[in-house]
């Protein structure tokens, strides 16, 4: 039966994975701290359900949600983050302002579709068995798209002519654009992918579990931890982060409660920041006074 | 077991043997540094005895700010023995920790703990608190404050009171002795970058600092910033028996030198120690070898001098029989500051401020010699689009480049190579030349496989270097090229220099510290 | 005249929960957004106090206080390593933990107070006594506005004496330059401890006047909204000074009373409010980075 918990909580870590993929995505090269993917992962859903309403089908509706995340997600770089850039503004101003179209995104989705909880699907969902585990086909799904999703990301960073200028810019932004490159193109493919990752998350997650207009700070919350513990330097950090917690939260869910799995993660954030606070694949910052 | 390897057993001179013979107050062994696979420090060991005058010398890049980082606690070197006894018992710090060591928050070498031992240090930039008045500056740095302790100033008022009186009153003579009385109520970011310097070791001595510790306390500064900053230094060794280790550039040595009773140079990792006092300046190996441009190019001549603002010059060298050309580079009236301070331009009290102009021609290599701290650097990045200007022209080939984004300076054909590039560390050779254009591996003997933060500081040069070359551009930038390497490394990428940039039709600008006979002649 | 009362005490409240964050953020430079989760650490501690162990205000007081300044530690100590956006995240981490727990340390049937249920859940906390100090009763809103109003003012003096002190000259010196700070011989540790020490118990006397006065705590006071109202209001106020918190608490209080005037449907009021947080939020970082009377600017 512990394999079993172990598999959902891989799972369910996978996904997060994707979240925190996202974040890291934006944070790295942009040292912006993008609580507004919060909000969108919150909107997304939405944007599905209501497509759907209209009688699209489900792909049409998956691409409509996906779009609707990558255009909030580019207006967050173009109308918010790169004015404060130009001025030269603190990560402190970026936060709050970031933290305030959070906000007015998740009160704008309540305002128009309502504080309930909703769900993308109906009825018993159909399950399958793989040896001694059982797994339902929105488990199933999760783990496929998120595995496909992950690996399509890490082949283009290490592959593609554009993957290799972004990390060039997650290395050295001032050095990119002294090679000629516009700095400003990359930091939106940046909140672009960021968008369609966030976007694709909070569509697995709402397919699997249903959704509601304030669940988004806490996940974006949970795939901070993530990039915390697996290195917030790393885009692979956030990965390894987010299965850790994943598999975490399944065995406390196991051995204790549900409500529990929130002090459970605080308690493994507070082990980090005392003996890896760069996290795993961290490294060691230059000065020993001047961390972040 | 003390390795007394490193250490000169010269005798001291009868002079300087007052000072010598203090006890010692901090001995260092087997100091070692290693960033990214480039060795740093190697086994650097001294022995600071009280009362003495120490100059830190070294080419720029050498590492002599990284063993200030290490003695003030502010960087953990890789491995060494750290014995301090400033305030009479002995304290021992072992490097490396091990990671258990790590987890207990309290004995570690940082910088409060430092301090706390008397140990007390400047900063390049001075660092002073901007929110706060200057008294305050001087004021907060005094230890054992009983106004610090928040139950002293909730419930014993009086006694906090009493303290800051007198507290204020021995800040305001402190300031008074620098001749800022007047001015103690104006904040940090207000007064002049001589004055501010003043206040900042002033505030290190408040805090009751017995050794101090100066990163190049007269970089920026005028004749009379600078006098005045030796006068305070010269009355703290003579009035306060304060141990100074100071790092200086060769410019400005022969300043602080009559200070000194101790030289240490630090050199490939090392530091020799020499007790003499020092008259004059002496040349380092080593410093003056990366300065010698015109055996680098030897078929340059030096055409014209046009000499800047503040005692930098640029020197324009061509190969004799060019015909005249067409400018490159047309400067007018640029003003650049960082924060509130004027970097580039002068204040002229009738109009405002007067912009710095200058012009380089295609076929020009021209030479920026110009102080630490004139903002070499800040010129660059402004002509790069890196930094705003405040105002001023800048046209390259006779298309104007004050609007547009540093991206599009490059299409312009503008290079530039930053002094302190990292490069991009996590790529590797071959994606660092893909990303400029180039193919990997075209006359440089390196693996394109091979980690970018592997490479030693020569290799980076080399490969940033020949990144630079690229068809399409007119003048290439460098500021300060061959910083940090050896005499070899300093040929090879005087030779990747000249293989990119044979072609006549475009100009090399190449920014360097300002050599010590540049210095004597103003 | 009873609403005028109402506004009284809502604004004393907000007064000494602006002027407590303003230590740490506009002092001390650290952004802070678990303020809520101690201003509910304070409510449920005293309403604990009054409720099961029936004790008078003075004492509850006290132990709401305590309770807050003992749990300061999950914000200081972090603190002590991580500074900018991931100390944020930290916060939002703790405000997070604080909620859960105050929503979840429940369990049907057990008896309010035991160990197996001490916050009642989300069902909260009802029926807490009106104050009383040696015999005098605050039962009449007059009187708890006088007492809310006497509470204010000391805590107001509290920081006011504190900030004007060489601590609070600490505290903005921290802000400045830790590094140049540490320099100096300074034991920021301990600084950084004390400041979110004073943070957080001011915090849980806010959350007491909150208690006593509406006489029920639910999860909802730990709510991160909480928090974003006020950080909002020392971003709208302005920050790093005494009449910045203070014009802050003032604005934001009547800012929901104007909303309230609008015809809007009830569902979504409580929605309109906070997106109006939020565009202030934005507005002012973008317009008025120092808010309308503060001496720091965020940028």
């Amino acid at each position: 039966m512990n394999n079993q918990m172990v598999a959902n909580g891989a799972i369910s870590g996978l996904v997060l994975a994707v979240l925190a993929l996202s974040f890291s995505i934006v944070y790295i090269p942009c040292r912006v701290f993008h609580i507004a993917l919060g909000g969108i992962f919150a909107m997304t859903p939405y944007v599905a359900m209501a497509v759907l309403g209209t009688g699209a089908p489900w792909w049409g509706a998956v691409l409509a949600a996906l779009l609707a995340a990558v255009g909030v997600s580019l207006l967050c770089e173009a109308g918010n983050h790169r004015q404060l850039e130009r001025r030269a503004a603190s990560h402190g101003a970026h936060i709050i302002a970031s933290l305030g179209v959070f906000i007015l995104i998740t009160q704008l989705t309540a305002v128009i579709w309502g504080n309930d909880t909703q769900v993308l699907r109906h009825g018993v969902d159909q399950t399958y068995r793989l040896g001694s585990l059982v797994v339902t086909r929105a488990q199933g799904m999760s783990a496929v798209v998120s595995l496909i999703l992950l690996a399509a990301v890490y082949l283009w960073l290490r592959y593609s002519g554009v993957g290799l200028r972004f990390r060039a810019l997650a290395d050295n932004p001032t050095e990119l654009a002294l090679c000629g490159y516009n700095v400003n193109h990359y930091r939106l493919l940046a909140f672009a992918v960021s968008g369609a990752l966030g976007g694709a998350a909070a569509l697995l997650t709402a397919y699997d579990v249903g959704f509601d207009s304030h669940g988004g700070l806490h996940m974006l919350l949970l795939a901070v931890v993530a990039v915390i513990i697996g290195g917030r330097a790393s885009f692979l950090g956030p990965v390894l982060g987010g299965l850790l917690l994943g598999i975490l939260r399944a065995q406390v869910v196991w051995h204790f409660s549900a409500r529990w799995q929130d002090v459970f993660v605080f308690l493994l954030l507070a082990a980090f920041l005392y003996v890896r606070p760069d996290g795993i694949c961290g490294q060691p910052t230059r000065l020993e006074a001047e961390q972040h | 077991m003390i390795d007394d390897r490193d250490i000169s057993t010269n005798p001291p001179p009868a002079a300087v043997k007052d000072a010598a013979r203090g006890r010692v107050l901090m001995r260092a062994r087997g100091l070692r540094k290693v960033f990214g696979g480039q060795v740093v420090l190697n086994g650097v060991a001294f022995d600071l005895h009280e009362g003495e005058v120490v100059l830190l010398r070294g080419p720029n890049g050498s590492g002599k700010t990284t063993l200030l980082n290490i003695l003030t606690g502010n960087l953990v070197p890789d491995g060494g023995v750290i014995h301090l006894t400033v305030n009479g018992t002995l304290e021992d710090f072992t490097f490396p920790r091990c990671w258990w060591q790590n987890l207990n928050p309290f004995d570690h070498f940082l910088p409060e703990r430092v301090a706390r031992e008397g140990i007390g240090r400047s900063w390049q930039e001075t660092r002073l608190f901007p929110s706060v008045s200057l008294i305050d500056n001087v004021f907060a740095a005094m230890p054992e404050q009983p106004g610090e302790n928040p139950w002293n100033v909730l419930f014993r008022p009086h006694r906090v009171r009493a303290a800051e009186a007198a507290g204020r009153e021995a800040a305001e003579v402190r300031l008074t002795e620098l001749g800022l009385g007047g001015r103690d109520a104006s904040s940090g970011d207000k007064v002049s970058l001589g004055q501010s310097k003043r206040v900042a070791i002033a505030r290190a001595v408040q805090g009751g600092a017995r050794i101090l510790f100066l990163d190049e306390p007269l970089s920026g500064l005028d004749g009379t910033g600078i006098h005045s900053v030796v006068d305070l230094l010269r009355s703290l060794v003579r009035k306060h028996r304060i141990t100074l280790v100071m790092i200086e550039h060769i410019w400005n040595v022969r300043h602080v030198a009559p200070l000194a009773h101790t030289v240490w140079d630090l050199h490939d990792g090392r530091l020799s120690i020499r007790r003499s006092p020092v008259t004059e300046t002496v040349a380092l190996p080593g410093e003056q070898d990366d300065l010698r441009i015109p055996d680098l190019f030897p078929d340059f001549r030096l055409a014209r001098t046009i000499d800047l603002p503040r005692a930098a010059r640029l020197d324009i060298y061509r190969r004799p029989g060019d015909a005249p050309a067409t400018p490159v580079l047309q400067v007018e009236d640029l003003v650049v500051r960082r924060g509130r301070r004027l970097v580039i331009g002068e204040n002229d009290s009738a109009n405002g401020t007067r912009g710095l102009k200058l012009s380089i021609r295609a076929g020009d290599l021209a030479v920026l010699q110009a102080p630490n701290g004139w903002g070499k650097t800040t010129l660059l990045d402004a002509l790069a689009g890196l930094i705003p200007a405040e105002h001023g022209s800048v046209s390259l080939c006779g298309r104007a480049l004050t609007a547009l984004p540093t991206w599009e300076r490059f299409g312009q054909g503008l290079r530039y190579l930053r002094a302190d590039s990292r490069g991009f560390p996590t790529l590797n050779v071959g994606e660092s030349l893909r990303l400029a254009g180039r193919r990997a591996g075209e006359d440089l003997s390196l693996r394109s496989a091979l980690s970018y933060g592997q490479l030693s500081g020569g290799q980076k040069r080399r490969v940033q270097i020949h990144a630079l070359r690229h068809d399409r551009s007119c003048l290439f930038m460098l500021d300060e090229p061959f910083s940090a390497l050896d005499k070899q490394t300093v040929a090879a990428a005087a030779e990747v220099i000249k293989t990119s940039f044979s072609a006549d039709k475009r100009a090399l600008l190449v920014a360097l510290p300002a050599s010590a006979d540049a210095g004597l002649q103003t | 005249m009873s609403y005028a009362l109402h506004l009284l005490i809502y604004l004393s409240m907000y007064v000494v929960l602006a002027q407590s964050l303003n230590l740490v953020v506009g002092y001390m430079g650290r952004l802070n957004l678990a303020h809520a989760g101690f201003v509910a650490v304070g409510a449920y501690a005293y309403a604990l106090a009054t409720v099961v162990l029936g004790w008078t205000f003075l004492p509850g007081l006290l132990l709401a206080v305590t309770l807050a300044v003992a749990l300061s530690l999950l914000l200081s100590l972090p603190s002590w390593r991580f500074r900018g956006d991931f100390f944020i995240m930290i916060t939002l981490v703790v405000q997070a933990l604080l909620y859960g727990v105050i929503h979840n340390w429940t369990s049907p049937g057990a008896d309010l107070g035991s160990l197996a249920n001490l916050t009642n859940g989300p069902f909260g906390i009802a029926g807490i006594p009106k104050p009383a100090i040696s015999g005098i009763q605050f039962d009449t809103i007059g009187r708890m506005a006088a007492l809310s109003v006497a509470l204010a003012g000391i805590c107001t003096a509290l920081t006011l004496r504190l900030t004007s002190s060489p601590w609070g000259r600490l505290l903005k010196c921290l802000r400045d330059d830790e590094l140049a700070l540490r320099g100096l011989g300074k034991d920021v540790r301990r600084l950084k401890v004390q400041a979110f020490a004073f943070c957080c118990g001011l915090a849980a006397v806010g959350g007491v006047i909150y208690a006593s006065y509406v006489s029920y705590v639910d999860p909802t006071t730990a709510s991160l909204d909480e928090s974003i109202l006020l950080l909002c209001m020392l971003c709208v106020g302005g920050m790093g000074n005494f009449r910045g918190p203070m014009a802050g608490a003032l604005v934001l209080l009547l800012l929901p009373e104007l909303l309230r005037m609008t015809p809007m449907p009830q569902a979504v009021a409580a929605n309109v409010r906070l997106m109006a947080y939020g565009l202030l939020l934005i507005v002012i970082v973008h317009f008025r980075p120092q808010g309308l009377a503060g001496d720091y600017r965020l940028e």
